[in-house]
C-alpha cells in the first residue's frame, strides 16, 4: 500500500505541533505579566514584560545565578567522568581477555531492566553515610558511570576499534592503559561526543535527585531552584519562565550545534550500518 | 640477528576438537629467513602469534638466543610483527607511526626524528611522513608497517601474511623488496603466506604445516624435488602433482591404465606422484594410456587435463605451446624417468629409495 505523504505530514506535523507548543508558551509566558499569562484566552505573542519577570525572578530566587553555576558544574563534571569511565569500561569489555568478562557484562546490562527509582534510595542513603547530603558530589559520584554509556562505548569499540592495531601496539611496548589513552581513546570521539550530549542533557534536566540531596537553596542545581518558586503564596509564572527560558538555553544551542551527534548517540545500534 | 627455537610448542583453542599446534618443534637459524606456508587453519598463523606473544600456549617453549622468551609480554620478546591489515594507527602522521615504538621507548624527540627519517630513507617514504595513512595506497602503507617493524631494531621480523592485501603487480614488487630488505639487514625473518610463490621465491626454507603439525621443513627445491609426504607434494606446485595408485612389482609401477618402468626393487602398493611438467609422450601402447579431457592454454604454458585410462583418476601435464597438443577426447600415452616417480606409502609418507 502507497504511503500518503500528505496524511504522513499532517500526522508529523502535529506531533511536533505538540511537543512544541509548551516550550512557545514558555518562551512567550517570559514577557507577559501573571494577570496576562493567567487570562483567557492565554497570549499567544510575545508581550514586553520580560525585563520586569527577569527583575522578580532575581528578587524571588537571588541565588539564580549561582544555582545555574551549579548546574553547569554537575552538568560538565558528570559528564567529564561519565566520559572517561565508559570509555575504560568499555575498552575493557570490547578489547580486553579476562576471568568474568562476559558475566560481568551480562549483569551490567541487567541493571539497564531496573527502574532508576529503584536504585535512588539506596543510593542516597550510601550518601548520607559518606555525609555527601547537601553536596554536589552526592550527584556527580553516583553519575559518574552508567551502564547504558558502558554499552555504547563496548559497542562502539569493538566494532571501530581494528583488533590488530591494539595488537600492534602491544608489541610496540605501549601498556594498556597507553593503549586506551592513546589509541582508543582519539578514535572513540563519535561515540565519546554522542555520550556526552546524552548525559550532560540528562544531567543538566535531572530534578527528582537534586530534590533529595539538597536542603539549601543556594546549592540547588537550576530545576530544582525554580521549582522553589511554587511557594507559598502565588506563583510567579511570568518569573518562572523567564528562568526556565535561560535554563533551556544552553541545550537548545547544543542541540543547533550538534544535533546530528545527538541523533546519532540516542539510535545509535537501533539500525543496522 | 638471533636464533629463534620453537621447542614441544602446543596450544588448543577452547572448545576445539583438536589442537591447532600439536607439538612444534622448529629452529630457525639467526639472519635466516623462514617461510611458514600452509592451507588456511594449518596453525601458522597462530604459531607466528605465539611467538610473537600475541597467543598464549598451553605447553613448550620458545627460545631467543637461547633464553626462553614465552612467559615475556609482547613489547619486551625484542620481536617486531608486521600485520596483513598494516595495523597503522589512523590518527598518527605516518612520522608518528614510525616514531611510536620509540617513544616507547622513552627515547628523546630528537632521537627519534633521527631514527625515523634514516627508516624513511631505506623505504623511500620520506615525502609521506606528515601524511595520515588513510591517504595512501596499500603499497605505501605496507612500508610504513615495515618501517615501524625496523625502527625498532629487533631480534627477529614475523610477516604476517603482509602482501596478501596487494594487488599481483605490487606483490611482485614488494616481494623482491622483502628479499632486498633481508640482504640489507641480515636480521632473522619468520613470514607466514599461504601463496607457494611467496614461499617459493623469498624462503631461504620452508616450513609446511598442515592441521597443526609440521610437514617437512627444507630449502624450497629440497622441499619441491623431495617431499617427505602426499601433502607436502600436492601443496607445492601449479598445477598440484598428479596422483595416482600403483602396485611397484618387478621393476615397474602397474597402474590402471598402464605400466612405467621404475628402477626400483620391492614390492608394494603405492601412490604414485609425478609433476605435470615431468610427463613425456610415449610410444602407442607403452607408457600409461591417459584420455583427455580439456586442454588449458595459458600463454606461456599449457595445461592438459586428463583421466587416466581404467580408473579415471585425473592427471595434468604441462608442456610449452610449441609442443603437440592434443584434442579433447585423444588418448595418450605417457612416460617418465624414474627420478620423477615420487612413491608415497599407505600412511602418505614417502618410501625410501632403499627398502
Amino acid at each position: 500500500m502507497k504511503p500518503n505523504i500528505a496524511l504522513t505530514h499532517a500526522l508529523v506535523g502535529a506531533g511536533a505541533l505538540v511537543m512544541l507548543t509548551p516550550f512557545w508558551f514558555m518562551f512567550v509566558f517570559a514577557t507577559h505579566t501573571n494577570t496576562e499569562i493567567l487570562s483567557v484566552p492565554p497570549p499567544l505573542w510575545f508581550g514586553d514584560a520580560l525585563w520586569d519577570n527577569l527583575k522578580l525572578l532575581l528578587l524571588r530566587l537571588p541565588s539564580f545565578w549561582h544555582n545555574l553555576g551549579w548546574s553547569l558544574y554537575v552538568a560538565l563534571a558528570t559528564t567529564a567522568l561519565n566520559l572517561f569511565f565508559c570509555a575504560l569500561a568499555g575498552h575493557a569489555f570490547a578489547l580486553l581477555d579476562f576471568r568474568g568478562r562476559d558475566v560481568l557484562f551480562r549483569a551490567l546490562m541487567l541493571t539497564l531492566l531496573l527502574p532508576a527509582f529503584l536504585g535512588m534510595v539506596p543510593t542516597m542513603l550510601v550518601m548520607g553515610w559518606l555525609g555527601w547530603m547537601n553536596e554536589h558530589r552526592a550527584l556527580i559520584v553516583p553519575g559518574a558511570v552508567s551502564a547504558m554509556g558502558v554499552f555504547m562505548m563496548r559497542q562502539y569499540i569493538g566494532a571501530a576499534i581494528p583488533r590488530e592495531m591494539v595488537e600492534a601496539a602491544r608489541l610496540d611496548g605501549c601498556s594498556e592503559f597507553g593503549i586506551f589513552w592513546r589509541l582508543v581513546l582519539p578514535l572513540s570521539w563519535p561515540a565519546m561526543g554522542s555520550l556526552a550530549l546524552v548525559v550532560f542533557i540528562g544531567s543538566w534536566n535531572n530534578f527528582i535527585s537534586p530534590l533529595i540531596v539538597f536542603r539549601d537553596v543556594e546549592n540547588f542545581t537550576l530545576p530544582l531552584a525554580l521549582r522553589s518558586l511554587q511557594g507559598t503564596g502565588q506563583t510567579p509564572f511570568g518569573a518562572l519562565c523567564a528562568g526556565a527560558a535561560i535554563a533551556v538555553l544552553p541545550l537548545l544551542l547544543l542541540f543547533i550545534v550538534a544535533s546530528r551527534r545527538l541523533i546519532e548517540g540516542l539510535t545509535a545500534g537501533a539500525v543496522k550500518q | 640477528m638471533a636464533e629463534l627455537q620453537i621447542r614441544a610448542l602446543r596450544k588448543t583453542y577452547p572448545g576445539a576438537a583438536a589442537p591447532v599446534l600439536q607439538g612444534i618443534d622448529l629452529d630457525v637459524a639467526a639472519g635466516e629467513f623462514m617461510v611458514f606456508v600452509g592451507p588456511s587453519g594449518c596453525g601458522k598463523s597462530t604459531l607466528l602469534r605465539a611467538i610473537a606473544g600475541l597467543e598464549p600456549v598451553d605447553d613448550g617453549d620458545i627460545l631467543l638466543d637461547g633464553a626462553s622468551i614465552v612467559a615475556q609480554p609482547p613489547g619486551e620478546r625484542g620481536v617486531a610483527m608486521v600485520f596483513q591489515s598494516y595495523a597503522l594507527y589512523p590518527h598518527l602522521t605516518v612520522a608518528a607511526n614510525l616514531g611510536f615504538p620509540l617513544k616507547m621507548q622513552g627515547l628523546a624527540k630528537g632521537e627519534i626524528r633521527r631514527q625515523v627519517n634514516e627508516v624513511a630513507q631505506t623505504l623511500q617514504i620520506e615525502p609521506l611522513l606528515e601524511r595520515l595513512p588513510k591517504s595512501l595506497s596499500g603499497g605505501q602503507r605496507q612500508r610504513v608497517a615495515i618501517g615501524r617493524a625496523i625502527v625498532r631494531r629487533p631480534k627477529v621480523f614475523l610477516f604476517d601474511e603482509p602482501l596478501s592485501n596487494l594487488d599481483a603487480a605490487l606483490r611482485v614488487q614488494m616481494r623482491l623488496e622483502l628479499a632486498r630488505l633481508h640482504r640489507e639487514l641480515g636480521t632473522t625473518m619468520v613470514y607466514v603466506t599461504h601463496d607457494q610463490v611467496e614461499a617459493m621465491t623469498l624462503g631461504g626454507r620452508i616450513a609446511v604445516f598442515n592441521g597443526g603439525r609440521l610437514e617437512q621443513v627444507g630449502r624450497p627445491l629440497e622441499l619441491f624435488q623431495a617431499p617427505a609426504n602426499v601433502f607436502v607434494a600436492g601443496f607445492l606446485g601449479s598445477p598440484r602433482m598428479n596422483f595416482f595408485k600403483a602396485e611397484l612389482r618387478g621393476g615397474a609401477l602397474h597402474a590402471a591404465g598402464g605400466q612405467l618402468p621404475c628402477a626400483r626393487e620391492g614390492r608394494a602398493l603405492v601412490l604414485c606422484g609425478v609433476r605435470p611438467e615431468h610427463w613425456r609422450d610415449a610410444e602407442a601402447g607403452s607408457g600409461l594410456a591417459v584420455d583427455a579431457d580439456a586442454v588449458e592454454h595459458l600463454g606461456d604454458v599449457v595445461i592438459i587435463h586428463g583421466r587416466l585410462a581404467g580408473s579415471g583418476e585425473l592427471l595434468s601435464i604441462k608442456r610449452a605451446p610449441s609442443e603437440s597438443l592434443p584434442q579433447v577426447g585423444q588418448r595418450l600415452w605417457l612416460q617418465t624417468e624414474t627420478e620423477h616417480l615420487h612413491l608415497f606409502g599407505p600412511d602418505g609418507n614417502i618410501l625410501p629409495a632403499t627398502p
